[in-house]
């Protein structure tokens, strides 16, 4: 952790500067943890509710937090956690299967609220929706998020081979996809 | 399209796109839902020991109430005339007259106020042990 970092964690674990402290953090992570959030879920109410479920869970949590990881990295960890988790209580209740789910979410998408995409992007979403689970999640915060391989190790718990395995199959099924469609 | 190469295309934007606004309205409607802490025990704790006080401090009032009211009624008792005592029918329990009364005393009461002892009873016997 960097010094400023180490610094943020002691104010959020003292009662008297927890609040300031984490309205700080708020700010600063909410705007990357929305997209990363969004990227899993698709959706924009969706991804909403999602976060506010992290927050609660950040804002409780952080009395616990001992340092072993990167602070980022652990906001990353929940967030992807929280995202999965209900993505699949909602698959569950629809009662469809990961990859017909997956296309539903995305149909949904061009009349969803702050999404500007144009038809490439449709194609691309339409075309991760394809891929196993694991697989969309490697892709989407490698591709669309930007992140190293070894950050994602961090978020995932998979090695960086694993991860760069999964990549590089998601984006061989990708392009034969955008080829086909 | 043939011969797609995702890594020599341009990136391909994910299309979500919050606005500033939005998030920071975001961001206040998560710190209004959170829970206000305070560097004081926690508010269930104080709550735990508030009621428990609360139960002690009620009791004892109850308590004591019953024991100034007791003593009131009997100092009530001792400062009103026995005639008057008689005559409203207050205290007609037998009990309450002994205590202030002796035999004696109360059946010259009954003479000087020319009551009829066992009309007397009769009509106040639901108050007889």
């Amino acid at each position: 952790m960097t010094i400023e970092e180490k610094q943020l964690v002691e104010l959020l674990q003292q009662p008297e500067s927890k609040a300031k402290a984490f309205a700080n953090l708020l700010h600063t992570y909410q705007k990357p943890l929305y997209y990363l959030v969004r990227q899993i879920v698709l959706l924009h109410d969706d991804t909403e509710d999602v976060l506010q479920n992290i927050w609660i869970k950040v804002f409780h949590g952080i009395d616990n937090f001992k340092g072993d990881s990167k602070l980022y990295s652990w906001l990353y960890r929940i967030a992807t956690n929280e995202a999965i988790s209900f993505l699949q209580q909602k698959r569950r209740k629809s009662g469809v299967n990961f990859e017909d789910f997956s296309e539903k979410q995305v149909s949904k998408l061009t009349s969803d609220e702050y999404f500007d995409g144009d038809e490439i992007t449709i194609k691309l979403h339409q075309a991760i929706a394809k891929l196993p689970e694991k697989q969309q999640l490697v892709f989407k915060l490698k591709y669309f998020e930007e992140l190293k391989y070894e950050e994602i190790a961090e978020i995932t718990g998979t090695s960086v081979g694993a991860l760069k395995a999964s990549y590089h199959l998601a984006v061989k099924k990708i392009e034969e996809f955008v080829q086909n469609n | 399209m043939k011969d797609f190469k995702l890594n020599e295309f341009p990136k391909i934007s994910s299309g979500f796109t919050p606005t500033d606004t939005y998030l920071e309205q975001l961001n206040q409607k998560i710190l209004n839902q959170l829970p206000k802490e305070k560097s004081q025990p926690s508010k269930g704790k104080v709550m735990r020991i508030s009621k428990q006080w609360i139960a002690v401090a009620a009791s004892l009032v109850v308590l004591f109430g019953w024991v100034i009211w007791n003593q009131n009624q009997t100092d009530w008792l001792e400062n009103v005339p026995a005639e008057q005592l008689v005559l409203q029918k207050k205290y007609t329990h037998y009990y309450d007259y002994a205590e202030l009364l002796n035999e004696q005393d109360i059946q010259k009461l009954y003479q000087d106020l020319e009551i009829d002892e066992n009309e007397y009873w009769q009509d106040n016997q639901e108050y007889w042990y």
